[in-house]
């Protein structure tokens, strides 16, 4: 199964035909993701008041971006949104697999084909299915918590970017040149890759310990598991 | 294929080269930013400095590189600054591919259009037949003389030339000029054009490639060929000076080696045209200059217009010091560094660079290297006149061109043919320059040029020993064991070639490596060959090459072979084959960005390799970057689409995309080239057991089976079995290919076909005895 380091290396080279087979489901997929991010910010409220969460709002960035009519495109191969998408899935896949192990005993999974799924498939497979509202406030926490990985300069990038605006009207923002947001979005990508991959890693560690009832679960062995 | 202009040499995107931790890209982005904000304070610092201070390991460095020059050619472009990949490409020689990558996303179109001119479209005389590369000044196509059906380059001229008053006029007039010129060691201008929908010049066609890109492709040049090339540059510029013409701005990049061996000089007496001087004769922008400047004599730099025949001998030196070492006499200095150096710093002897270069022949590169003008040679024919002696055939050629300086163009194609006769050592490079040869002949023709570790008569060698070689270049069974049979005959008449030792291990090496022959009765064959290579000449190495190979493919003694591997490329570091071997062993130990780095150096070097392309391809899959698998084994395709193993690679990358029923045409497609191939047949039962198919898996499998430790098909059932989800069947396979010391079971480490028999406690053991797993 891919790690999600290759989850970015994909993403980037996701394929333009695929991505537009993909594009209506994914449009489906982001009205109702950003109803739901609507409903998560009004509810919430009271944190947003707060400054410093408000910068670090991907969801409020979405709803932003909608209102101004800009929704992330899956053919826009400097989109942030479905990295996000994909990382959240999958983190929401591993809580779910370490439900259902906690109740069979535990034990690891077998590694086999129905772990294999390439990134294309898990992209899929996420859009093919609305966002519920316990999915819509994962990714908001999760997403927050992705955002808080980044350093200023690249933070600034990802909100830009997370509203919906071009590499030339974030480069304009910001007064730096475009290259700079290319190698910003480059840099976040494996940020995030690398958080969620340590955060997943953590979780698996503390799912060991027997005391521990932090559900989240590595699916699989990770292909990369080659010791010299 | 005529050229006159080379194109960068491809490579792969630094940013797609490897998986960057987080830590690398922040610390790049942080001095990117630096950069960045020098910029828009006005001042912006040297990328060489910028480089130099971080202390990056190459890959890291490579992607700095490539990051600081997209911020640095996008103010440029932003300033209005022309640029052109080619002045890029010279300034930083070593990153060609990148300034190529990043040129190609940044600079408007204008400046790397390659499309076909409006007004050679429909041109009375002359149609384009293709591209040749792009220069400063413009685009260079090849093209043919519709009338007297003659090839020949034409160089269009940018747009943004030619544009100060009075420009156009001085153009025809040097192209006049330039025209009279008629010597076997200049490139003959034919014509020109302009009106106001563009300007063109038409140029003889030259076979070959310039000396910059021949020493970027081949390592310096044997001290006696590097002798010859300046000697013949000397008498074109000798022909010149009889006429009144200096060159000003000759640079290894305006001097042709046709692959007869004759070298012939560019943009002769086109100084309107060439980097160094506008139409007001100032100093172009830095971009514009530094390919030149490295070369420009000190006289020029203090003023530009104040130059003779003595200007053009010193920047001769240059070269001849460039061609001798590898780098200019002034290398990695930002421009003012470098003009300055030019001025007041020493020349570095040649001596102290390339110790075994004969003192009087550093001597000569001294001289020419002299500051003042009057402590030069006078005129190049005094140059001609000292170098004769240290010609292999100088003296013939010399007296012969010198007598054709002012003669027809008849008298100098008969020259040419004469020359190309008499297999004089710059023809050799010549022709490995020009052409691209398949690998194995790349590793042992590098020998063949880099004489200074060989007596000289090595030059010519037995016509079996040359036969053999490119027969094991084919990579087929039955030509390599021909090849086995050259080489025997050679060793039975001279029982010390080491060289044919060596190649009598690189063709046992393949038996096993493909399985043409038993692991266990092919490699101890190659080893002895290897060991008897290097007893008689230690420093070989194609004989450490061979060893090497061995030492990982059949014995994984890994850290010995890793050590043979460093001192064969410390030997010959522009062999294709070690790069790509040693990327592999790379990859088996886990060093991945290492094997990235070392398997795209082999591409570098060998740009048209089959074999090579599809094994960059073969790497990703190993690495998981399916999509970039994809593209290279596509690539591999697009050079030979009948190559059988390109189609079977292709299709199992196309499986780990989840697009089973393309792969499996993939492997139709490859039986239908090679039909009785068993590891096709073993492929198709691999897409079949993904896809769950069991029933068609299981036909296949009686098929194979009984065959399978005959055909060294163990890994491929391995993977097979793995895939059907038969861990035991899959263990039992894989304990028979390392019991027979299969070569390719260390990619068991690696493999993505074995990822579900990865967490199996049986798995770690079989890592362990090779020396793969703590």
């Amino acid at each position: 199964m891919p790690t999600s380091g290759s989850v970015t290396a994909w993403i980037v080279s996701l394929k333009a035909g695929e991505a537009a087979a993909a594009e209506p489901l994914w449009e489906r997929y982001f009205a109702r993701l950003v109803g739901l991010a609507r409903r998560k910010l009004s509810a919430s409220s009271q944190r947003l008041a707060d400054e410093e969460d408000v910068a670090l709002s991907a969801f409020k960035s979405l709803c932003q971006g909608a209102v101004a009519g800009r929704f992330p495109r899956l053919t826009d191969r400097d989109d942030l949104w479905p990295l996000l998408v994909v990382l959240t899935a999958r983190k929401s896949v591993d809580l779910l697999r370490s439900e259902g192990r906690a109740k069979r005993g535990g034990g690891p999974d077998q590694p086999g084909h129905a772990a294999r799924a390439t990134t294309a498939d898990e992209l899929q497979c996420a859009v093919s299915q609305e966002p519920t509202p316990e999915f819509a406030a994962l990714m908001n926490d999760y997403c927050d918590w992705l955002l808080s990985q980044l350093d200023p300069g690249p933070r600034e990038v990802a909100l830009l970017k997370l509203e919906g605006r071009t590499n030339q009207e974030a480069a304009e923002k910001l007064g730096c040149g475009i290259r700079t947001v290319e190698r910003r979005l480059e840099l976040i990508r494996r940020v995030w890759a690398e958080a969620a991959e340590r955060e997943a890693a953590e979780s698996t560690s503390r799912d060991a310990a027997p005391s521990s009832n932090v559900a989240t679960a590595r699916v699989a062995a990770p292909a990369w598991d080659i010791t010299p | 294929m005529p050229s006159t202009l080379s194109e960068p040499v491809p490579g792969g995107d630094p940013r797609e080269d490897a998986l960057w931790s987080a830590t690398d890209m922040k610390r790049i982005d942080a001095v990117c930013e630096e950069f960045e904000r020098s910029w828009q304070a006005g001042a912006p610092l040297d990328i060489r400095s910028l480089l130099a201070r971080e202390d990056e390991d190459a890959a890291c460095s490579r992607l700095l590189f490539r990051e600081l020059l997209a911020v640095d050619v996008e103010y440029r472009v932003g300033r209005g600054e022309p640029l052109s990949t080619q002045a890029l490409c010279e300034m930083f020689p070593e990153h060609k591919d990148i300034v190529a990558l990043v040129c190609d996303e940044s600079l408007p179109p204008a400046a790397h259009d390659d499309a076909v001119p409006a007004l050679l479209e429909q041109h009375p005389r002359y149609e384009i037949t293709g591209r040749l590369g792009m220069g400063g000044m413009g685009t260079v196509f090849s093209g043919r003389h519709k009338v007297l059906r003659r090839d020949v380059a034409i160089k269009v001229i940018r747009g943004d030339f030619l544009t100060t008053p009075g420009a156009r006029e001085r153009f025809l007039r040097e192209a006049r000029t330039a025209a009279r010129l008629q010597h076997p060691n200049v490139v003959a201008v034919y014509d020109a054009e302009a009106t106001d929908e563009g300007q063109f010049l038409v140029m003889e066609a030259v076979s070959g490639a310039d000396l910059a890109k021949t020493v970027a492709d081949c390592g310096p040049l044997p001290w006696d060929a590097a002798c010859d090339a300046i000697h013949q540059a000397a008498l074109g510029l000798e022909a010149g000076r009889r006429i009144g013409m200096v060159h000003r701005d000759l640079s290894p990049r305006n001097l042709m080696l046709a692959d007869d061996g004759t070298v012939k000089l560019l943009d002769f007496g086109l100084a309107s045209l060439t980097s160094v001087l506008d139409g007001t004769d100032q100093w172009l922008s830095p971009g514009m200059l530094v390919g030149s400047a490295a070369f420009v004599s000190p006289e020029q730099v203090a003023d530009p217009s104040a130059s003779d025949v003595r200007s053009d001998l010193y920047s001769l030196g240059g070269v001849m010091y460039f061609l001798l070492t590898g780098s200019p006499p002034f290398p990695n200095k930002s421009l003012s560094e470098l003009l300055d150096a030019h001025k007041s710093q020493p020349a570095p002897s040649v001596s102290a660079a390339c110790p075994d270069v004969p003192a009087a022949v550093a001597a000569i590169v001294a001289r020419l290297l002299s500051k003042s003008p009057a402590d030069r040679f006078q005129t190049p024919a005094e140059l001609a006149t000292a170098l004769g002696p240290f010609c292999n055939d100088g003296s013939t050629i010399g007296s012969a061109a010198m007598e054709a300086a002012n003669e027809s163009p008849g008298t100098s194609r008969a020259q040419s043919s004469s020359r190309a006769e008499k297999r004089s050592p710059l023809r050799l490079v010549g022709m490995t320059a020009g052409i691209a040869l398949f690998a194995a002949a790349c590793v042992f023709g590098y020998r063949v040029l880099d004489r200074r570790h060989e007596p000289r008569t090595a030059v010519v060698e037995s016509p079996e020993f040359v036969q053999g070689l490119s027969l094991l270049g084919q990579r087929q069974e039955r030509q390599v064991r021909l090849a086995i049979e050259k080489f025997q005959t050679v060793l039975a008449r001279e029982p010390r070639h080491a060289r044919a030792y060596a190649a009598l291990a690189e063709a046992y090496n393949l038996c096993g490596d493909y399985g043409w022959e038993e692991s266990n009765i092919a490699f101890p064959k190659a080893i002895t060959a290897a060991q008897r290579s290097l007893e008689l000449d230690p420093h070989l190495a194609e004989g450490r090459l061979a060893l090497a190979f061995a030492a990982a493919t059949y014995s994984c003694e890994w850290q010995s072979a890793e050590q043979q591997f460093q001192l064969a490329l410390q030997a010959a570091p522009n062999s294709p084959s070690g790069h790509h071997w040693y990327a592999w062993l790379l990859l088996q130990r886990g060093r991945f960005d290492e094997a990235l780095a070392e398997i795209e150096r082999a591409q570098e070097l060998a740009p048209d390799n089959l074999i090579i392309t599809n094994n960059v391809g073969k790497l990703l899959y190993y690495l998981r970057k399916f999509p970039q698998a994809v593209e290279k084994h596509r690539a591999a395709l697009d050079l030979d689409q009948d190559f059988q193993k390109a189609h079977r690679d292709l299709g199992y990358a196309l499986i780990e995309l989840g697009q089973i029923d393309e792969a499996l045409v993939e492997f139709d497609r490859s039986a239908g080239i090679s039909a009785g191939d068993w590891d096709v047949r073993a492929a198709r039962a691999y897409a079949l057991a993904r896809q769950g198919k069991t029933a068609e898996v299981a036909v296949l499998l009686q098929s194979l089976e009984p065959v399978a430790l005959k055909e060294n098909l163990s890994l491929e059932l391995a993977q097979i079995h793995a895939a059907l989800g038969n861990s035991d069947k899959a263990f039992e396979w894989l304990n028979a290919a390392f019991a027979r010391k299969s070569p390719g079971r260390a990619d068991v480490a690696v493999d993505p076909r074995l990822d579900p028999l990865r967490a199996d406690p049986r798995f770690k053991p079989l890592l362990q005895s090779i020396g793969l797993a703590p």
